[in-house]
């Protein structure tokens, strides 16, 4: 029995179809949604999302956001959803290490400003994780 | 009687005014598929956030988040959406004189103006205190860049400055058609939330709404999902409204450069016309004049 996926970001729908089963990093720890699994609301934070289809595994970097679970409907709703080839990695290291220098002046930043800077590093985290996979 | 001379200047003159007028009806017709586009990749998220935000108020009695806190309205908050440049028509008048009779309707409260674009700006300056000014939002707006128009919003409504904020803006229909509609962005009402349910689900026309009866659990806790739901919704709106706008103005503006370029072709046949007229009679007149010149000499 497959689960029906939607993977959806306000600029466009990243996904959409049927899998095995996702991977879903969530505030409260990673988890794996297969078939029947219970009706679930809960909020993401930001890293890696594992689609697995067969043998065929689709990665994806994400960033906060929240899943929804209901009678094989899955919908992931994350602020932004890339798979391998849609990452440059250079620029992904380097916004982290921009960000981390910012954050160790953090008694100058805004709260604002420190929230933009925690975001940027928390996506170019997440972008980095899924990039590493090309490698291996 | 006009000279040649004259007539063929303003039919050159005419002729580049239909070639740019063309030329920008291309242009807005180009961007006005991508904006389209982008109004309608935006929709499924939208749906999907209002889905959760249901789910949740029907398994935990709505908390008292600051978000919303329904304040009897002193100060209110206008966003108003223009373009940054004009040539597009009624686009930016509409929604002005919009603007114009919610102040006026609103005269004992205190009323500050977000201006986005920069016709909203120009209208605004004089007369009203304006509070913010968000200019150069892109033809192809991405959510990154509408981020600081709704922080500022959530920041100012928290902290009391605003007890209403309302939009007011160009709601795309259809090419041709573009109404100015208000929109109520804060604080979030269950009543405005369906208002926009039923509007996206109106054009995507989806099926699935039936949510009653799950039982869902909630991760970390209901309470918690909906603290982290709401800045979400408020994002997502303000998003939706520019990109309504965007769409709204690529094809304000198509339709006002086709209908220029329509004109001229009209003022440059009634041109080319009178040209040809004139330039007949003088024909007709020298030969006259020749051979009455011949008549006279035998």
């Amino acid at each position: 029995m497959k689960i029906n996926l939607q993977v959806i970001t306000p600029e466009k729908i990243a996904f959409q179809g049927e899998a095995d089963g996702v991977s879903i990093p969530t505030k409260s720890g990673e988890i794996t949604v297969l078939a029947n699994h219970i009706p679930i609301i809960s909020t993401m934070k930001h890293g890696e999302l594992v689609i697995r289809n067969g043998k065929e595994e689709i990665y994806m970097a994400v960033c906060n956001g929240f899943i929804e679970v209901k009678k094989n409907c899955v919908i992931v709703m994350t602020d932004i959803a890339e798979r391998i080839a849609e990452i440059d990695e250079e620029k992904a290291i380097e916004a982290k290490e921009k960000a981390k220098k910012l954050l160790f002046e953090k008694d100058r930043l805004s709260d604002l400003a420190f929230a933009d800077t925690t975001a940027m590093l928390e996506k170019s985290l997440a972008r980095i994780k899924v990039a590493r996979r090309k490698r291996r | 009687m006009q000279s040649t001379q004259q007539i063929r200047r303003q039919i050159q003159s005419t002729q580049n005014t239909s070639q740019i007028t063309k030329a920008m009806e291309m242009v807005a017709a180009s961007k006005m598929k991508k904006s389209q586009q982008a109004a309608l990749l935006a929709r499924p998220y939208a749906e999907a956030a209002l889905n959760i935000l249901q789910s949740v108020s029907e398994s935990v009695e709505p908390t008292k988040h600051c978000l919303l806190e329904n304040r009897e309205v002193h100060n209110l908050c206008l966003v108003v959406v223009t373009s940054d440049k004009g040539l597009c028509g009624g686009f930016n008048g509409n929604v002005l004189k919009e603007a114009e009779k919610i102040v006026n309707a609103n005269e004992n409260k205190s009323i500050s103006i977000i201006a986005i674009g920069k016709k909203a700006e120009t209208y605004f300056k004089k007369r009203n205190d304006i509070s913010a000014v968000f200019n150069g939002i892109g033809d192809t707006v991405e959510l990154r860049e509408t981020l600081p128009i709704s922080k500022l919003l959530i920041n100012e409504f928290t902290e009391k400055k605003y007890d209403g904020i309302v939009a007011v803006y160009n709601n795309y229909i259809s090419t041709i058609k573009q109404d100015v509609k208000v929109k109520k962005l804060l604080p979030i009402t269950r009543r405005s939330l369906e208002e926009t349910v039923e509007e996206i689900e109106d054009m995507t026309k989806s099926e699935h709404k039936e949510n009653n009866g799950v039982d869902y659990t909630f991760e970390p806790s209901a309470s918690k999902v909906l603290c982290a739901l709401l800045p979400n919704l408020v994002e997502t709106q303000v998003y939706h409204v520019i990109l309504e706008s965007n769409a709204s103005e690529h094809s304000a503006r198509m339709v006002a450069m086709k209908n220029a370029t329509d004109n001229a072709k009209e003022m440059l046949g009634d041109l080319k016309l009178l040209y040809n007229y004139i330039r007949q009679q003088k024909i007709t007149q020298e030969i006259s004049e020749i051979s009455a010149g011949v008549a006279a000499q035998e």
